[in-house]
């Protein structure tokens, strides 16, 4: 079910009333919670929800026995099964075919010829994000900073949430989890919060990114058609989609949480008003680059070693980011891009005092650091590593007659429609961010114009999933 | 929890009613103009003008046939209301919206196309929207709840929530709406006749390997088009514009009247691609069917 679509229009006021109808209920409500969630998550797919229960008892019931357990080797060994359950499920629906495909390749360099054989896996959605949920539990409980929960009603419910269950904010179970446990009333700013939330993020989802998605999805098809101007803006056109894709998921995800009295962490915060490539990541995707900081860099050594010794693991962190994505090449590259575009900045520790800067001294940093995002967003766009160098390579040949946005008014207009917003959305954000918000909370009135500006120039024909469920 | 319920309402009810009020505007303007076939229809001619003859079809009858050249040889008003991105069905719709604005034709074209020959598809066609300004005349509306797709049927609820239609088809409507209402007398992509021409110089080399098909054009739908002409004293011929690579044979049992040019042209440079006929192709295809259509009279 997406947040877009007529389904969850019905859904969505049914399970919230009845959520608050037993608001003096709260196991009801927990119940109401996780059929609502296995409901929501079943409809792509009824066959998957055998997975998420898998994957949510496996890691309750390790919980439970590191929990009784102070053994080293016992709780290592609890340890193990959960990666081993955890990351054996992702490795096999994610990254099977990719794996064996280059495990063939590696051969032929030394002569030897194997068949590939691709199995035909579908991936579930947001396997990606539900199982980082529940080892960020483990991880927890295991290093003792969790206590393991014995109510396995919400540690269900922690797992698949319906609002962020698919394409999150990657939830601790230290923020989260202790939200199930306790009663929740009915929060009239809150909620409020919550709605403004939403508009403004399928403002972003329906209005720019599906809108931009026409054009993006034309042009990288095309690619090798398309002159350099096309090619330029069908990057920076990738960049607001992809943008307001996942951040108006975020935002919508929050915003639903809010409207049922869950607190959500933040997950964008204007990342593209960053001055350089380390704010930028301070920025976006929060929930997942805190995780890698927490579950594999600081585990790694972090920083605590000499400066090679740091880079490594920035480094490594930034392609296990990169593949995390998809089990592509390609992922891989712009993994690497970010990771070497983040070192100098890492080693000089350049984003601390950015923001004292006077506007005019900031716009050319976020402009330059704009750019370098929208290049290595090539590499994520495109079917393969290949595509993109090529892509990149007819950029700079300008050797394409052809320029798919200006060569029909249809088009055009298509175009006008995302650079304005996008300009609104990014004024809309400095704004928010000069006053020192993290997020757009606009007034009613407003909200009004943005709704009404979401009847008129939504993507409604061209009704995209989002991005990120792929993950 | 009373508040925020009230409030929501509050605001929604707001919001559906200026999204109504807009629509509406926006439809009032295009239905005013002649941007679009469907309104250039109505707003192009006297009421109850008398035609000599009257084309309807997809993109094929609208490239084909020059109703200026066939004005010039027969007397009378010719016109030309075929819309590209369309099937025989909609050809359908916009002869019953040229009867109920009172306009009388001698004769009555319909273009028919190799997928409409014997069945038509129950879908929507891709400019079907064009005639939203019109969604509150009866055979609009039988035809949107009869074709129109998905949950929400954009196209069939526009009768009462005109905002679901001009929402999901904002981008083809918000342009020509902005247009109208400073210029109501511009036409997109046709002249006062009607009609549009793909320029010589899109003319192909290459001639692809024939195919040939059969039919006796049983499609229901051209059964229900004769009944209407029939109602409206109108002569109805059936013509098969020229393909590049296709032949139709008619077998005798075929009823209709029918004008068939599928063979006609053979030459790839009278072709912009295997079915339309760039300008020079179009002259030939309308001097043949004059000649064809004074032997009819």
């Amino acid at each position: 079910m997406l947040f877009n679509s007529i389904e969850f229009a019905i859904f969505l006021p049914i399970v919230f009333a009845l959520y608050w109808l037993f608001n003096k209920y709260h196991r009801v409500q927990l119940w109401i919670l996780l059929l609502a969630s296995y409901l929501f998550y079943g409809w792509w797919d009824w066959r998957f929800l055998g997975l998420i229960a898998l994957s949510s008892f496996i890691d309750f019931f390790i919980g439970i026995g590191l929990g009784q357990t102070d053994d080293p080797k016992r709780r290592k060994l609890l340890l193990g099964a959960s990666l081993v359950a955890n990351l054996g499920l992702l490795g096999f629906f994610k990254y099977f075919n990719f794996f064996t495909e280059a495990f063939v390749d590696a051969f032929s360099l030394f002569g030897m010829s194997l068949e590939k054989s691709r199995l035909d896996i579908i991936l579930p959605v947001g396997i990606s994000f539900y199982t980082f949920q529940t080892l960020s539990y483990t991880f927890d409980v295991y290093k003792k900073q969790l206590t393991p929960t014995k109510d396995v009603l919400a540690f269900l419910g922690f797992v698949s949430f319906f609002p962020q269950l698919v394409a999150g904010p990657i939830e601790r179970a230290s923020h989260l989890l202790g939200q199930f446990y306790t009663p929740r009333k009915f929060n009239y700013s809150l909620a409020v919060s919550g709605v403004r939330l939403i508009v403004w993020g399928l403002f972003k989802k329906v209005v720019i990114a599906d809108n931009a998605a026409i054009l993006v999805d034309e042009i990288f098809t095309n690619y090798q058609d398309q002159n350099s101007l096309s090619l330029i803006l069908g990057s920076v056109l990738f960049a607001l989609q992809i943008y307001g894709d996942f951040s108006g998921y975020s935002d919508i995800a929050i915003g639903l949480s809010r409207m049922f009295g869950f607190d959500l962490m933040m997950n964008f915060r204007f990342p593209y008003l960053a001055q350089n490539i380390n704010d930028f990541w301070k920025r976006w995707h929060i929930s997942l680059s805190t995780w890698f900081r927490d579950y594999v860099y600081i585990p790694l050594g972090g920083s605590r070693g000499s400066i090679a010794f740091s880079v490594r693991n920035v480094m490594i962190i930034f392609l296990v980011s990169g593949f995390w994505h998809g089990a592509n090449w390609n992922f891989l590259a712009w993994g690497a891009i970010h990771g070497l575009m983040y070192v100098p900045f890492f080693i000089n520790k350049a984003h601390q005092n950015l923001h004292q800067d006077s506007f005019w001294l900031k716009l050319p940093r976020i402009f330059l650091t704009f750019s370098v995002v929208c290049l290595a967003w090539v590499f994520f766009r495109a079917d393969s590593l290949g595509q993109a160098l090529d892509y990149l390579g007819h950029i700079w040949s300008n050797e394409g007659a052809g320029n798919f946005i200006f060569s029909q008014t249809k088009r055009t207009i298509i175009f006008a429609v995302v650079a304005f917003f996008s300009l609104f959305m990014l004024g809309t954000e400095a704004f928010f961010e000069n006053k020192q918000k993290s997020e757009v909370l606009l007034p009613s009135k407003y909200l009004l114009i943005l709704a009404l500006s979401i009847i008129f120039f939504g993507a409604f024909k061209n009704h995209e999933s989002f991005i990120y469920f792929q993950f | 929890m009373k508040k925020f319920v009230i409030k929501s309402t509050f605001y929604l009810l707001g919001l559906l009613f200026l999204a109504y009020g807009l629509s509406l505007m926006g439809l009032y303007t295009l239905k005013r103009s002649q941007f679009f076939k469907p309104s250039f229809l109505v707003n192009a001619f006297k009421p109850g003008e008398q035609f000599k003859l009257a084309v309807f079809g997809s993109s094929r009858g609208l490239a084909s046939l020059d109703t200026k050249l066939i004005a010039d040889e027969l007397e009378g008003l010719s016109a030309n209301f075929s819309m590209d991105y369309t099937a025989l069905p909609t050809a359908k719709l916009m002869l019953e919206h040229f009867y109920a604005q009172g306009y009388r034709a001698e004769f009555i074209v319909i273009s028919v196309d190799l997928p409409d020959r014997d069945t038509s598809k129950t879908v929507i066609s891709e400019n079907d929207y064009r005639f939203l300004p019109f969604r509150n005349e009866s055979y609009v509306q039988n035809y949107y709840s009869r074709y129109d797709e998905g949950l929400v049927k954009p196209l069939a609820a526009s009768g009462s929530f005109p905002f679901f239609g001009f929402g999901y088809y904002n981008m083809e409507l918000l342009g020509p709406t902005l247009i109208s209402s400073i210029k109501p007398d511009y036409r997109y992509q046709f002249d006062e006749l009607g009609n549009f021409e793909y320029p010589d110089y899109l003319g192909m080399d290459e001639k692809p390997e024939p195919r040939n098909f059969q039919t006796a054009l049983t499609n229901p739908i051209l059964k229900e088009i004769q009944e209407l002409t029939i109602r409206n004293s109108s002569k109805l011929i059936i013509y098969i514009a020229p393909y590049l690579r296709d032949e139709i044979n008619l077998l005798e049992s075929c009823p209709y009247t029918v004008i068939n040019h599928s063979r006609l042209i053979n030459k790839p440079n009278y072709f912009s691609d295997y079915i339309h006929v760039v300008n020079s192709g179009k002259k030939i295809a309308t001097k043949a069917f004059i000649e064809e259509l004074k032997k009819l009279e």
